[in-house]
């Protein structure tokens, strides 16, 4: 149920503070437990053997001899796992299709990736799981293979299904391809449109798929009962998501699956997913004893999804004062082994922050052989947002019209209309865009080979299914628990949340994450919505709890409830006629509950929505050495309307995080296939990730617009800070160096060679 | 192949162990001596949430040998606090909030510590050029950053 | 875009007040939904919440109830919501079935 709230609460004590998070003391002294952490009596160590070969038919699997190994006590291969039904049912349903999920987690008839997984041991140490792997012999017949997105569109590229044509094109095609779908979004009259333009831009441009890069590797233990009752220890991004994927891949009642959420070590979308837990629960089902599978890196970098490389053609009309008139876009994006790239959403989010009446965005999914494309922060928005951006930024040069001016010009707001249908809902674009308009950084002037680049970005947040539970010990404290997996501090946003709600301070509550057997079902911590929904749920528990104690209260003072209200975290007797009476709080109302009813507990589960979306603007100032090619981030300024920062300084964390995995993306990060589809950057020294000396300080602007749908105005803060970072630095590349980039990543090879081919018409800033 | 005998001292208490001569110094504190503060993020040396000092030196402990620990002075980041007492460095990530999924937080907090010993004052470029060697994904480093200067400002005690 | 409108039958015989107080709900469906429909197509309904959509929807083309319970959320005024029965749908209000989203 929503409740609106008309006004945000402006008089709050605790919400809006920076405590310590009550997770905090045993993350900094090595004693928290993640997913790799746990032990049991007995355990075995599970490991996977992984295609060699980026396309094979796999024509038998002989496990015998590791299986002989002294040591070993299980193998598995695919077929061991239950078959399931190819599903594509109603709209767009790729995401879940079991048929995929199952040979995703281990492969059937065909290896599709470098890396694929066939076949699983389980053994007493980790070194004879390693040898046992070497024994077992897999007769594959090799195929052609094809990685990128534009190869596997061509006509003769190799299928990777025989029998898969492209969804979502009327007449249903009958040749089959590597194009899954097709999607497209449209509003108004684009021909028309661009007739108005005095100024018509299109570009092309290729992105390669990155990595989440979460530091920590999959990793769970699981414990398969004799009584078909199995317990798994997981860092997952939502343990209820773990078990249901699990159960579903064994064919298991989901009841029979309890999961523990281990303590995560990023995820940022790439653990919303399973990899390892169907393959540990099915080795200990066939040992009788539990079961550790923990990835390496490699394992990581070779088999589990990045988001999607693309190919994209993006066109924009202007009229000389600045009016956008048209926008059209194609995106290619690449799912991977297996149907499933956010293309969609990139469609929808590409053109979402400016209101233009004629637009037009058409997706294809592509599959390839390379593994499968997992979210990542605002899945397909940041590459859609780095060629609108980028030409936007060249709009805004040929009618010499400044970038944030420009923005501001076509900003959407309330009543905007979208090109997926419905009007904007909130406000909150204009007032990031402002922000950055008044930031002194953003009059800086600039020297040779520098330049400033601006960009913009959207994404919807989400809301979905929580549960909460709230209750008051004996001596008052009070302790919230949720199905929401913290990843980067919501334990600490939720117990302050709690503590505004029921007047109390913040050190009197305690936040914990509670197992699938414990609390309601809640889904996945991530899509921006942890904050949002359940602490929508928290606010609303806290507030019944708030109704508990002045219930009681009356009782204990034998008064009607009207005359009790609710204060500072005690029970007030408004009615000075009915007595003197001093205030009860939570501890004393807590020494009464066995004489007024018993334990003082509240449960809230819904299923949240009115959440806002996430807007963000943001600036950067680069310096490039004409020399090399390399470019250095001078400075970085990113403003992102966050509804209300709960506990700012973890929202900032939000903000500088993505940014610095845009600049990732947006200068280095890539895979390297050598010419037989194997991967050859597989650890972090080669898939380079920005370290510490790479970066300057980056500037979180909190701007906050509440949303009206929550009771403290949150709005989701995770994603959107990387939506538009790739365009801002091609943007600053742009201005540094005259030449736009139209690839990336943007590392120093790729800049000098645009640097050399422009050498003529190369200018400094 | 019988495994190895070594004798060692971790943080600060004489430890013995049984290992493979192959087995990592990192595998031996998580799965021989349960010490799993200590995080594996590669495996290769390129992300340092793996950090330990080995007499004094700061080290990638995935590229030790657990033999190589015989006779020799580990610190991790489980003797990091004084008994209840957090180091200056535990207590100002808290409060910068310089973690997020704290997976790189023992690691770093080792590396800073080290980095401290040796440089008193660094200036915040020594701070990011000596944490080069620890990856973040999750904060982009600048309350990791922040978090050092102002521990290492008040273990100056200025 | 065509735009249907028609009374459900278990909906007959609204008052004319009735009529006028509950201005219609207009409802898209975005995108093709085969087998259902081949394009986006708008509707005016007489419905109140999002249960009373669903059925209304349903009658016309069975079998898509549980297709938009599934596998769609849903934009009322711009601002999106899960799926939910008891989702209020007040007078004259925009809705929009958009395709359920997937987030990191």
């Amino acid at each position: 149920m929503l409740k609106k709230t008309d006004t945000p609460m402006l008089d709050l004590k605790v919400v809006g503070t920076r405590p310590v998070r009550p997770d905090g003391v045993p993350k900094v002294t090595g004693q928290a437990r993640y997913g790799a952490d746990y032990a049991l009596p007995g355990m075995l160590w599970g490991k996977i053997l992984r295609s060699p070969h980026a396309h094979a038919l796999i024509r038998s699997i002989d496990t015998s001899a590791a299986l002989a190994l002294p040591g070993v006590k299980a193998v598995m291969v695919g077929s061991d796992m239950p078959e399931q039904p190819f599903n594509y049912i109603g709209p767009d349903r790729v995401q879940v299709n079991y048929w995929h999920m199952t040979r995703n987690v281990m492969a059937r008839e065909k290896a599709l990736f470098d890396g694929h997984p066939v076949a699983a041991v389980a053994a007493t140490t980790a070194a004879i799981a390693d040898q046992a792997l070497k024994l077992i012999k897999v007769d594959y017949e090799v195929l052609p293979h094809v990685i990128n997105v534009d190869d596997a569109m061509k006509e003769d590229a190799p299928l990777l299904f025989d029998n898969m044509t492209t969804r979502g094109v009327s007449p249903a095609p009958t040749k089959p391809s590597n194009v899954s779908r097709r999607t497209e979004f449209k509003a108004g009259d684009i021909d028309a449109g661009f007739a108005m333009a005095d100024e018509v831009v299109e570009m092309s441009f290729t992105t390669e798929p990155v990595h989440q890069g979460y530091i920590e590797t999959h990793g769970t233990l699981a414990r398969y009962g004799a009584d078909g009752q199995c317990e798994l220890w997981s860092s997952s991004q939502g343990h209820f998501m773990v078990r249901a994927y699990t159960a579903k891949l064994l064919n298991m009642n989901i009841s029979d699956l309890l999961v523990h959420p281990a303590e995560i070590g990023g995820g940022f979308g790439g653990k919303t997913v399973v990899y390892v837990e169907p393959v540990a629960a099915l080795l200990s089902e066939k040992t009788g004893l539990p079961v550790k599978v923990v990835m390496t890196r490699e394992e990581v970098f070779r088999a589990t999804g990045p988001t999607s490389g693309s190919s994209m053609t993006v066109k924009m009309g202007v009229t000389k004062d600045g009016k956008i008139v048209a926008a059209d876009g194609i995106f290619k994006l690449q799912a991977g082994a297996f149907p499933g790239s956010p293309v969609m959403n990139a469609a929808m989010c590409a053109f979402s922050v400016y209101e233009i009446e004629n637009a037009r965005a058409v997706g294809y999914d592509v599959v390839s052989n390379r593994p499968k494309a997992v979210a990542y922060r605002a899945p397909g928005s940041p590459i859609a947002a780095f060629a609108v951006e980028s030409v936007v930024d060249e709009l805004a040069r040929r009618i010499g019209m400044d970038p944030l001016a420009m923005r501001l010009k076509n900003a959407v707001k309330t009543g905007s209309p979208t090109i997926w249908g419905p009007k904007h809902g909130y406000d909150g674009f204009i007032e990031t865009i402002e922000a950055l308009m008044a930031h002194p950084a953003y009059k800086i002037p600039l020297g040779k080979n520098q330049g400033r680049g601006v960009a913009s970005g959207f994404w919807f947040n989400g809301g979905g299914e929580s549960a909460v539970t709230v209750h008051v010990s004996e001596d008052g404290s009070v302790a919230i628990a949720s199905g929401s997996m913290d990843v980067g501090g919501s334990r600490a946003s939720m117990a302050l949340m709690a503590a505004e709600t029921l007047g109390v301070p913040y050190e009197s509550v305690r936040s914990t994450v509670s197992d699938t057997a414990s609390i309601g079902y809640t889904h996945v911590t991530g899509g921006s919505r942890v904050t949002f929904a359940t602490g929508m749920a928290v606010v609303q528990a806290c507030e019944k709890i708030v109704d508990d104690m002045r219930a009681r209260a009356a009782m204990i003072w034998d008064v009607p409830l009207e005359a009790v209200t609710w204060q500072d975290g005690a029970a007030h007797l408004t009615d000075a006629a009915l007595g003197d009476k001093a205030p009860l709080s939570l501890k004393d109302i807590a020494a009464k509950r066995a004489v007024t009813g018993g334990p003082i507990v509240a449960e809230v589960a819904l299923n949240a929505g009115g959440q806002a979306p996430g807007f963000s603007t943001q600036f950067c100032d680069v310096e490039v050495d004409p020399e090399t090619g390399a470019v250095k981030i001078l400075r970085y300024v990113a403003a992102q309307d966050v509804g209300r920062a709960i506990h700012p300084s973890y929202v900032e964390g939000q903000i500088q995080g993505g940014v610095v995995q845009g600049i990732g993306w947006a200068l280095n990060e890539t895979y390297v296939y050598n010419d037989k589809g194997q991967l050859e950057n597989t650890g972090f020294l080669d898939y380079r990730v920005p370290v510490a000396s790479d970066l300057p300080m980056i500037e979180a602007l909190i701007v906050e617009v509440p949303n009206p749908n929550h009771p403290f105005g949150v709005k989701g803060a995770g994603e959107v800070n990387i939506v538009p970072v790739m365009a801002a630095v091609a943007n600053a590349l742009r201005g540094a160096t005259g030449v736009r980039q139209h690839a990336l990543p943007m590392s120093p090879p790729v800049v000098l060679a645009a640097l050399d081919a422009h050498a003529d018409e190369a200018v400094g800033a | 192949m019988a495994k190895q005998h070594v004798t060692t001292t971790i943080n600060g208490e004489a430890v013995e162990f049984l290992c493979e001569t192959r087995q990592s110094l990192l595998d031996v504190l998580r799965d021989e001596l349960d010490m799993t503060g200590t995080k594996e993020g590669c495996g290769t040396g390129d992300c340092g949430a793996c950090s330990v000092t080995l007499d004094g030196d700061l080290v990638c402990s995935c590229l030790v040998l657990g033999v190589e620990a015989e006779g020799k002075s580990i610190q991790t980041i489980e003797g990091m606090a004084q008994g209840d007492q957090l180091h200056p460095l535990q207590r100002k990530f808290l409060e910068h909030a310089a973690l997020q999924c704290g997976i790189c937080t023992p690691g770093v907090l080792v590396a800073a510590q080290a980095l401290l010993v040796r440089n008193p004052d660094p200036t915040e470029e020594e701070v990011r050029y000596w944490l080069a060697g620890n990856l973040c994904r999750c904060t982009g480093y600048n309350k990791i950053i922040e978090a050092v200067l102002d521990a290492a400002r008040e273990m100056r005690g200025a | 875009m065509p735009m249907r409108q028609w009374v459900p039958e278990w909906m007959p015989n609204l008052s004319a007040i009735d009529k006028l107080l509950r201005a219609p709900v207009r409802v898209t469906l975005t995108g093709a939904m085969p087998p259902f429909t081949s394009g986006e197509i708008t509707f005016e309904l007489p419905v109140t919440n999002m249960r009373g959509l669903l059925s209304a929807l349903n009658e016309r083309f069975p079998g898509i109830g549980e297709v938009l319970e599934e596998d769609t959320a849903v934009a009322i005024d711009g601002v999106i919501h899960e799926i939910v029965y008891t989702q209020v749908l007040p007078p004259g209000c925009e809705v929009f079935f958009i395709p359920r989203l997937e987030s990191g």
